[in-house]
């Protein structure tokens, strides 16, 4: 079944415990430039936390030349095979949600790939802002810039009408 | 020696030479003696600072100061900025929550310490370099547009930037130093001193890690800790209301400051409610780095004359000081204030208190029209208040008296007007008046940086009538005041070390921080030695403030609490007295081990506490 951690942008206070949380799961430290998902704040104030959405058709998927990134269709997770990935960043430029980076160390692309399922920064988060979702089928969930989100944010609860 | 907690390395940077140096944080202090934070920056002050120094001379250090719990799972971590008060001429720690001590550790660093001046505005850029760069550019800048600026020069939305406005390049003596816009090191002109080393910012982003010695461990600890917090009901409602709630049990409890402090209950504290900014100002809940309790709220002023604002709070010292201090009962010319401070960086709490001060000067005809520029300073006057906001932050006219602080402003005005000045050893007094709460009066006369409310609070448990072990205690009596303030201040210290939150303190409680700094560090501490960590850096703060030339006779009250009694609210005809406040010091020394005509540590007591190098 296709799943994707949800985020509920206006709930997000900015602690940035899923990025603390996601680095010592999956790195062992704390670390957010080492987190699968991260909080992009912008002025004055909108935190838009990112991570990959899984997409159903996805860019990554598309942009790399070596087939390292695949759709797990049974789990609904898109998957980087580190053996095959040889750290190019195609896919880094192809993601219009900055959900995949090049591991500063290891050099391959690495992204969030739900802890297969446990999601420990949906549990951590204390906002409720993160949910585990479970997509349907028939629907078409895209990643989106978080600039874009922030925007889009902006208009919904910053201005004097809203 | 520590596999985790800290980040490993103490940055120093003179801006004089621009030399800048590193050393590893084990080698640099006593790590287990003084942990980190507040300790830290007591032990440097007492070591780098020559008795008497200027606080604006190149020679006063300033301190960036975060603990082995910042940038952890561990609720409500924080940094605090030291350095010697020119408001004061105290010691001075200021904490703030927001995100910047979080990434200083990303960075690498447990501290930043910045010495001497630079001959021309600069700021710091700190990646995986330091960098000292110019900043001729950004001199003038506000706050927001200092941030914009530094983020858009740099390409990186990621920096987080510590930062003065005009108030502290003026040199206001109570500037702060702003992080992410809306979060301040509030008190004691920690801005202006930084102003005087043509610092106008530093900005940093940390790409590093922060390791655990038991992740394991750690994580249980902190996720324990984090269920607590929310199962909380006081914080609950903190997490809902923020501090706004406070407005309206202060004005029941007769204890919020109101026409310069004259009263301390307000007719139209419901006007001020959390009720009231939940419905019509807020949009939207924040937390500092690591904190489930998000008590800021951010809010947009929805019509009116100020119409589009934004602003983060407003938080209940703000509604107190320029709202009911100042008879203000709008919270939009309030929330429009306190954004004008927060983009010139100056403290809410001593702007208010010093623009009330003003206007009472005005009411009782100690200052005229042509002393205030031609203002109205009535109380209730809301362009009175917006005006003087911004002529305190540029120095112009009244405000370059009212920056240099309600003392020295009340001093240059005659004994009349001393008489009105709320302040403590220089510091202007905060939200909370203390003859409805003897306690909090023995609270600030002792407070190391002077009028302060984040060092003890007792007042809660005067108004449950009853002391931490129990026993039942009167309001407004002063019995056990004296021990509840020594244990507030010992234990507080001790968590200023870490540094931790004032709001969570009280719940996360000493065996949990210390499960969690073993944790993170492996020091092997006992709940035993937390308390005693406290007092050891509560002593040497003491030190430092007799070296500098303070005694008991300045661990008092201003006049007004010791001799004009409350004229209404459940505390009417209440004052405290001066034989209460002696007989609370009398007992405070005692339990403290200090002389008692001198209010000075014995030397016995800094044998006791390991600081045998502060015996002077």
């Amino acid at each position: 079944m296709p799943r994707s951690v949800m985020v509920e942008y206006k709930a997000c206070t900015g602690c940035r415990t899923c990025e603390m949380i996601c680095s010592l799961k999956n790195e062992g430290v704390i670390a957010p430039s080492l987190s699968r998902i991260r909080v992009y704040c912008y002025p004055p104030g909108l935190d838009i936390p990112t991570v990959c959405v899984q997409c159903l058709k996805a860019a990554c998927v598309d942009a790399c030349p070596q087939n390292a990134i695949m759709k797990d269709e049974e789990l609904g997770i898109v998957i980087i095979d580190e053996k095959l990935c040889t750290g190019c960043g195609l896919c880094v430029e192809a993601c219009p949600a900055k959900a995949i980076v090049i591991h500063p160390t290891r050099k391959v692309a690495f992204k969030c790939q739900l802890c297969m399922g446990e999601a420990p920064c949906v549990e951590a988060c204390p906002a409720n802002a993160l949910s585990l979702y479970i997509v349907p089928f028939d629907t078409r969930i895209f990643a989106k810039s978080p600039e874009r989100t922030a925007e889009e944010l902006r208009k919904h609860i910053l201005t004097e009408e809203a | 020696m520590f596999r985790g907690g800290y980040a490993g390395t103490i940055l120093e940077v003179d801006l004089a030479t621009r030399k800048i140096r590193k050393t590893s944080s084990e080698n640099f202090f006593d790590v287990k003696k003084f942990v980190g934070g507040k300790g830290l920056g007591a032990l440097l002050l007492w070591k780098y600072l020559e008795p008497g120094t200027d606080p604006f001379a190149p020679e006063n250090p300033l301190m960036f100061l975060t603990g082995p719990l910042t940038g952890t799972l561990c609720p409500g971590s924080r940094m605090c900025i030291i350095t010697k008060s020119p408001l004061t001429g105290t010691f001075c720690d200021s904490h703030v929550g927001g995100h910047f001590g979080a990434e200083m550790k990303y960075a690498g660093y447990d501290a930043i310490i910045i010495y001497g001046r630079s001959e021309n505005p600069v700021y710091l850029l700190i990646k995986e370099e330091v960098e000292i760069r110019d900043a001729s550019d950004l001199w003038g800048s506000s706050v927001f547009e200092t941030e914009a600026k530094i983020r858009s020069w740099n390409d990186d939305t990621g920096l987080r930037v510590a930062s003065i406005g005009q108030a502290g390049e003026n040199r206001v003596r109570f500037a702060c130093i702003c992080v992410d816009r809306y979060r301040q090191a509030g008190r004691g002109g920690t801005g202006a001193v930084m102003g005087s080393k043509n610092l106008k910012a530093i900005a940093v982003k940390g790409s590093g890690q922060i390791r655990l010695h038991n992740a394991e461990s750690f994580i249980k600890i902190a996720a324990e800790t984090r269920s607590a917090l929310l199962r909380n009901e006081t914080i609950r409602a903190r997490k809902r209301w923020g501090t706004a709630r406070t407005v309206i049990f202060a004005s029941d409890q007769d204890l919020i400051p109101t026409r310069n402090f004259q009263e301390a209950t307000f007719e139209n504290a419901d006007s001020l409610s959390a009720e009231t900014l939940e419905k019509k100002f807020w949009v939207k809940h924040k937390a500092c780095h690591s904190c489930p309790v998000n008590c800021g709220k951010l809010g947009i002023i929805k019509s009116g004359a100020y119409a589009g604002a934004i602003v983060e709070g407003v938080e209940y010292e703000t509604l107190a000081l320029m709202g009911t201090n100042c008879a203000i009962e709008s919270y939009e010319v309030i929330a429009y204030a306190n954004m004008l401070c927060d983009n010139y960086g100056l403290d809410t709490i001593s702007t208010g208190n010093t623009i009330a001060f003003v206007m009472e000067c005005y009411e009782k005809g100690m200052i005229n029209k042509q002393d205030t520029d031609g203002l109205e300073c009535h109380f209730g006057n809301p362009e009175a208040l917006v005006k003087l906001v911004e002529k305190i932050a540029f120095r112009q006219g009244i405000g370059n008296e009212m920056a240099e602080g309600v003392r020295r402003y009340a001093k240059s005005l005659g004994e009349k007007a001393e008489k009105i000045a709320i302040q403590i050893k220089g510091l202007e007094t905060p939200g909370y008046d203390p003859r409805s709460s003897p306690g909090l009066g023995l609270a600030y006369a002792t407070a190391d940086r002077g009028g302060c409310h984040t060092r003890a609070w007792p007042t809660s448990y005067e108004i449950a009538g009853r002391a931490a072990d129990g026993t039942v205690i009167d309001r407004f009596s002063t019995e056990k005041r004296a021990e509840i303030v020594k244990a507030q201040q010992d234990y507080g210290a001790a968590v200023d070390c870490l540094v931790g939150c004032w709001f969570v303190r009280g719940v996360i409680g000493k065996r949990r921080y210390v499960e969690m700094l073993n944790a993170a560090t492996g020091m092997e501490m006992t709940v035993e030695e937390f308390i005693p960590l406290g007092e050891r850096v509560w002593n040497l703060v003491r030190m430092f403030n007799v070296r500098e030339g303070f005694t008991r006779e300045e661990d008092t009250l201003p006049w007004r609490f010791l001799n004009e009694s409350l004229p209404s609210g459940i505390a009417q005809a209440q004052r405290l007295t001066r034989k209460q406040l002696e007989t609370m010091l009398d007992e405070y020394y005692r339990l403290r081990g200090w002389h008692n005509d001198t209010g000075v540590p014995t030397v016995e007591k800094l044998k006791e506490l390991g600081l045998e190098f502060a015996i002077l």
